[in-house]
């Protein structure tokens, strides 16, 4: 058993201060099910990061735990070098699009601006400047136009893009997302992930749970494969190999994906289709 | 007619304006917090807390009978209310996250158990000698006549501190009701959220024991909620609109029981809510059964004319009558059924906007049927600019290689 003494501590925290998002030892029950066994994952600073699994294999559980969602039973999060709770200003969450109850009535200005909750004077309503950056988010979307429709009468692609418009409203330093594809059409797929870019652009560092496997190359840089145990973690390239996905899916993938996904990685970046 | 105008007027007299007058800031109090609890799903918790204060109300009565010989002192029962009710609320919290029952299942068994423990003390007190038991039962279906002022007083003071408090709440609760687990994210403490609106709950539903009764207090809370959802498609607005529905429709009540003096003025306020429930039903716009029946029909219209253009670009005729009356009252077609120059541009960009629709659809089968009953309407209406760029790209492709 190695001894600590506060100097070391203050060494590790130091080491940690910058990277994103530290995970260590993770372990989540539902019930007596363990959904997620003993996951360490590191998402390096500026990077765009996935975390790829089949159904089940505990991704969402993964996101949640880390943000406290979801009770763990045992392990470590930092989040910059600080426990989450002292740092969860610094990050955005999009939940996936399933778990939002659509006759809420809300309408697109209503849920961006609830990205400002923490800003907001109990006594007043949003000033002038707090409306404009409500609008700017929205244009960055392209959802503009549709700021005053309530949120069940937007499409399931208008739909996520209002979360993402709201999850650019607070600013953050790390933006978590939840299948932001989940559903959504091709355009708005396209849409989205040139936004993330851009905000990847400005130094912010991007973490999603993600299910198809062949556009990860082209969109990500830094993998974790997960299958309720950590199958592997690092850039793309490292971690996409057919034997680690074989062992991720359980043998589950036809050679025809794996043939496409290695297709994607010949030439990684190249999406001819955002321009 | 006179009596009740004068009610409505505040002229019936000090009493009856100041039981109006309380009626009225309960109201808004029910309607404020009820808009919460409506989004929240727990309108059934307040039905569950107003049948759990019975047994509190009872014993409070007996308590104070016992120690100074009247058991109606309106602070006591509401008190002794309090109390239970909290232990029921308790009850329902400790059977969801103990046992793997659902709430619907831990409200009704709490809300019958701690009733027919009331309903037992009640039948106590009668067969106690303390003589003023008839004081007790006006708490079941309430009773505004011989309020004292006192007692108007007080539920317009709790009244007043709920509508403040669910205003200074209202971003909170927003937040939690539209999504528990991205309020936690956000460092909002969801327990605590919802133990408040538990709270605010709990002190209508006993501050409303008086006039509305506790059988019907859950009422209040859901009625004017409701109602103002077809007013509004947003929570700051609807907590107003609800507050001001709650407001009207148990002020008319109180004044129209300050009339009919033997009719409770519980069932009297219920009934003049439902009224304005029903109105709101019928006449809101867009949510309004009146507005939709109205949209339908402009639908149905779209429809026509859109496959009356389609029918003119591809010189076929037209038989349907409706179709024809739009398209003549657009002033598309002539008399005699030829196209006029701008129904043939009207028919040539319907053309266009169709094939666009057509390209989405392929483009993005998921997201088209989510707008399928958009497709009416010109595509640049309905979808974001990117995505009419991307679809204008390969609508030029199409072009070039057809």
């Amino acid at each position: 058993m190695p001894q600590y003494d506060a100097s070391d501590v203050l060494q590790d925290r130091l080491n940690t201060v910058n990277i994103p998002l530290v995970i260590h030892g993770l372990t989540v029950n539902y019930d007596s099910k363990t959904v997620l066994y003993s996951v360490d994952f590191t998402v390096p600073a500026g990077s765009m990061s996935v975390i790829v699994g089949p159904n089940g294999a505990g991704k969402s559980t993964l996101i949640k735990a880390a943000l406290g969602i979801v009770p763990k039973v045992s392990g470590q999060v930092s989040v910059f070098g600080l426990p989450f709770d002292d740092n969860r200003h610094r990050v955005a969450y999009v939940p996936q699009r399933a778990s939002v109850d659509w006759e809420f009535p809300a309408t697109a200005f209503d849920v961006v601006a609830m990205g400002l909750y923490r800003d907001l004077n109990p006594f007043r309503s949003l000033t002038t400047e707090q409306r404009t950056r409500v609008i700017d988010c929205l244009s960055q979307v392209g959802m503009k136009d549709f700021a005053n429709r309530q949120i069940g009468r937007l499409s399931g692609g208008q739909q996520q893009r209002v979360f993402i418009a709201r999850s650019l409203i607070q600013n953050a330093d790390l933006y978590v997302l939840d299948e932001p594809f989940a559903g959504v059409d091709a355009a708005t797929e396209r849409a989205l992930i040139s936004v993330l870019r851009s905000v990847r652009q400005a130094g912010k560092t991007v973490l999603c749970v993600h299910h198809d496997l062949s556009t990860v190359p082209e969109y990500f840089d830094h993998a974790m494969l997960l299958n309720v145990q950590a199958v592997a973690s690092g850039p793309v390239a490292d971690v996409f190999t057919s034997e680690r996905l074989q062992e991720t899916y359980a043998g589950r993938l036809a050679p025809q994906q794996l043939e496409r996904i290695a297709e994607g990685m010949k030439t990684p970046g190249s999406d001819g289709l955002v321009k | 007619m006179n009596a009740l105008w004068s009610a409505l007027t505040f002229t019936a007299g000090y009493n009856t304006a100041l039981v109006t007058i309380g009626a009225a800031l309960l109201g808004a109090a029910g309607g404020a917090v009820g808009t919460f609890a409506l989004l929240r799903r727990r309108s059934l918790v307040s039905d569950a807390i107003g049948h759990a204060t019975l047994p509190g109300l009872a014993l409070a009565f007996i308590v104070m009978a016992v120690l100074t010989g009247d058991g109606r002192w309106m602070p006591g029962l509401m008190i002794g209310a309090a109390v239970t009710a909290t232990l029921g609320l308790l009850a329902i919290g400790a059977i969801v996250s103990r046992t793997r029952l659902h709430e619907d299942a831990a409200i009704g068994a709490v809300l019958s158990v701690f009733f027919g423990a009331g309903v037992v003390l009640l039948t106590v007190i009668q067969m106690l000698d303390t003589g003023n038991q008839a004081g007790l039962s006006t708490y079941l279906l309430g009773s505004a006549a011989g309020m004292l002022r006192s007692e108007a007083l007080l539920i317009a003071a709790v009244s007043a501190a709920v509508v403040l408090a669910i205003f200074l709440l209202r971003r909170p609760l927003t937040v939690v009701a539209f999504d528990a687990d991205y309020a936690a994210v956000r460092g909002i403490n969801v327990k605590r959220a919802d133990f408040m609106l538990a709270l605010i709950l709990l002190a209508v539903v006993v501050t409303s024991l008086k006039i509305v009764g506790l059988v019907l207090s859950v009422a209040i809370t859901i009625i004017p909620a409701v109602a103002a959802r077809f007013w509004t498609d947003r929570v700051n607005r609807m907590i107003p609109i609800a507050a001001g529905l709650g407001a009207v429709g148990a002020y008319i009540g109180a004044a129209i029981s300050s009339v009919a003096r033997n009719l409770p003025t519980g069932s009297l306020i219920v009934l003049t809510l439902f009224a304005i429930f029903i109105l709101s039903m019928c006449f809101a716009p867009e949510r309004g059964v009146f507005a939709s029946a109205w949209k339908h029909y402009r639908f149905k219209l779209r429809v026509h004319e859109r496959q009356g253009l389609l029918a003119v670009a591809h010189r076929e005729p037209i038989y349907d009558a409706l179709t024809l009356r739009v398209l003549r009252h657009a002033g598309w077609v002539r008399r005699d059924g030829v196209p006029t120059p701008t129904g043939l541009a009207a028919a040539a960009s319907a053309v266009e906007d169709e094939a666009m629709w057509r390209l989405y659809r392929t483009m993005v089968p998921g997201d088209a049927a989510d707008t399928a009953h958009q497709r009416v309407h010109p595509i640049r209406s309905i979808l974001p600019p990117d995505t009419i760029s991307a679809l204008m790209r390969l609508r030029e492709h199409e072009k070039r290689t057809s």
